[in-house]
């Protein structure tokens, strides 16, 4: 029921978008477009991070350290890939392999030794900030080029045979051939013409959130997190699964702070600036599901996007007050729809070995 | 430090995590700012600047703690994760500063530079050591440090509280009211974190600065828990805590040392104590094992 009551907001808001999108005058469109995609990209990163904090979560882990693991995986993901001469694929490979190890060392506190999940979540942001700006300055001097991702026309331009019936080509580089529809082309064209992360990124969202319903594996995740002694009993290795889900998460985790870093095409000390801990809150407001979870970045993302939207419609606000807006929305989600969901039941309980 | 510490210890002993302290110092640094500025203006009786200062330190302390309040509000009332709650209001305490001294806001001293006007009172430097950066503040804090023991250990209500922080579910069945306790936790917790915003903005500044506190928030964490939560591990460890700040901006100021490693130093220092409770957890249950298993050996 609940999840049904998601899917209805989710085709509402599609059904009005295209109604703008084929009715409303131009200008109207071009900024509610460029909205969208702005939102989008902003919510991409939180979503990773959040899908991942949904399978920790579902075992029993809350983790408060996914700040300080998004803000490894930024760092590594800069220098890794200006190591690789700009090549954001293995920079990011870099960016996650440096949040396992924080990930690592969260799931050996909180798993093994049992400490307080809380405490250490927060001690691992102290360490992550501590850490990265000390390297930051160490390695700031070096030459950074940081490219983006191949954009979904080019990826799809290059596919033998069908490749140039879907895009067009344009002075500096492809676009898709979406703008040849009539009305409503260039509004679905400026939404569309993301990079090729996108596109990967929302499946693999849709993807986890088939694994966590519909598998064994997320079954067994699920059960861990609400009764970890009737698992053990029936032979699942809880700590295996608390280890995976961890680990699995840091990569996740690692992953979104690297392409925080790939959008904006530069590391700035701080960069996440909360962004992990609104990826916290998007696992509550989406009701601990990865497509919730995806749902609730779009709305924090979209009260980042605000901003541009008030600017692009020509109202003047400090600037100092738009910047709260994201935060002030997490609080409010927060608060408001809390407590009408299921938690799961074993959320930062240590499970002890008999 | 200590004040911060103190912020973090409170809302802990009541079962509540607190790391807003970082938004609580700025409120109340505002708060104590403004009073410092404007107050000497409006005819209250300056004798050499006591009574704007006790002033300036109520309401750093009330603005503080109402600050801290609206998270544990939103805790009682909804359940919303304090720890989110707080890192937010922390952003948005940055975020207000900013707007209020910047260059749209109603503080804003008109130089060019996003700041407030100077202040007209402050405390005293040099006290107790001569020329020394020392101020009364440091006698706050103790005094601080003593009524926590006082009201946590020696009265009906910080007993209350600890009831409430270790089980409180025991607490409702004793008839302890949890939600109040831990609304008046978040508010004495949110002054404190107040009181340091007005200790180092009126000690060491001399007029609100956009980003003024320089993660004393965070700092507050790792003293208080190294502390043990125990008002003299407290003082000592906001002792060592000042100093490893203080020598990590000393070389931030000289070499390419950046004074963030301190941070990452009190992360371990977090962390190592932290784990610590299970090297003792776990000696406990392995006596505990071999002392049930004893007697079927014989």
């Amino acid at each position: 029921m609940k999840q049904k009551k998601g899917l209805i907001i989710g085709i509402i808001v599609l059904v009005v978008l295209l109604a703008v999108g084929f009715f409303a005058p131009d200008n109207i469109k071009n900024t509610l477009a460029s909205f969208i995609a702005q939102d989008l990209r902003i919510a991409l990163p939180l979503a990773i991070a959040a899908a991942g904090l949904v399978y920790e979560q579902r075992s029993g882990i809350l983790n408060l350290g996914a700040e300080g693991m998004m803000l490894t995986g930024a760092l590594f993901t800069w220098i890794g890939t200006s190591l690789f001469g700009g090549n954001p694929w293995l920079g990011i490979l870099v960016g996650m392999s440096s949040s396992l190890i924080m990930a690592l060392l969260f799931g050996f506190l909180v798993i093994t030794l049992r400490s307080n999940q809380t405490v250490i979540g927060i001690s691992i942001n102290i360490l992550a900030l501590g850490l990265t700006s000390t390297i930051y300055r160490v390695v700031q001097t070096m030459n950074i080029t940081v490219n983006a991702f191949p954009s979904i026309s080019d990826v799809l331009s290059k596919i033998p045979g069908i490749g140039a019936a879907l895009t067009n080509e344009v002075p500096n580089g492809t676009e898709l051939a979406l703008t040849q529809i009539p009305v409503i082309g260039n509004f679905l064209t400026t939404i569309f013409s993301q990079n090729i992360m996108m596109y990967i990124g929302i499946v693999f969202i849709f993807f986890l959130n088939y694994v966590l319903f519909k598998t064994d594996l997320g079954l067994k995740v699920r059960a861990v997190g609400e009764y970890p002694k009737a698992c053990d009993t029936t032979g699942i290795n809880v700590f295996k699964i608390r280890y995976g889900a961890v680990l699995f998460s840091g990569l996740l985790t690692g992953f979104a702070g690297g392409l925080l870093v790939l959008d904006i095409k530069t590391f700035v000390e701080n960069v996440t600036a909360g962004k992990g801990f609104i990826a916290v809150a998007a696992v509550i407001f989406g009701k601990y599901t990865p497509i919730g979870a995806f749902g609730a970045s779009l709305v924090f993302g979209g009260a980042q996007a605000i901003q541009y939207l008030i600017q692009a419609v020509g109202l003047k606000a400090p600037s100092d007050l738009m910047n709260m807006i994201p935060y002030v929305v997490t609080v409010v989600a927060l608060a408001g729809f809390i407590g009408k969901t299921h938690v799961p039941a074993a959320l930062t309980v240590p499970y002890t070995k008999e | 430090m200590t004040f911060t510490a103190l912020a973090f210890a409170i809302a802990s002993r009541c079962g509540l995590v607190n790391i807003g302290a970082e938004g609580q110092f700025y409120l109340g640094g505002i708060a104590a700012g403004l009073v410092a500025i404007y107050a000497p203006g409006l005819g209250i009786p300056v004798i050499g600047g006591a009574v704007v200062l006790v002033l300036a330190i109520i309401a750093g302390f009330i603005a503080g703690g109402l600050w801290g309040l609206i998270a544990g509000w939103l805790k009682v009332s909804f359940g919303a994760n304090e720890v989110i709650t707080t890192v937010m209001l922390n952003y948005i305490a940055s975020f207000l500063n900013k707007y209020l001294i910047g260059y749209d806001g109603p503080f804003y001293d008109g130089s060019g530079n996003p700041q407030s006007e100077a202040f007209k009172v402050s405390f005293e430097r040099g006290f107790f050591i001569q020329n020394s950066d020392m101020t009364i503040t440091i006698v706050l804090a103790i005094l601080a440090l003593v009524f926590y023991f006082i009201f946590f250990f020696k009265m009906k209500k910080g007993y209350e509280m600890r009831v409430v922080g270790l089980n409180s579910t025991a607490a409702e069945y004793a008839g302890i009211k949890v939600k109040s306790n831990a609304l008046l936790a978040m508010f004495m917790a949110g002054g404190f974190g107040g009181l340091a915003g007005v200790s180092e903005l009126l000690s060491a500044q001399s007029r609100i600065l956009p980003d003024f506190s320089s993660g004393y928030g965070f700092d507050g964490v790792a003293v208080a828990l190294l502390g043990q939560l125990h008002p003299l591990g407290m003082g000592l460890s906001a002792i060592l805590f000042a100093v490893l700040k203080s020598g990590g901006l000393a070389m931030g100021n000289k070499g390419t040392i950046s004074p963030y490693i301190v941070n990452a130093i009190q992360a371990f220092v977090i962390i190592l104590v932290v784990a610590s409770v299970f090297v003792q957890d776990e000696y406990n249950r392995r006596k505990l094992i071999r002392q049930a298993k004893a007697p079927k050996e014989e």
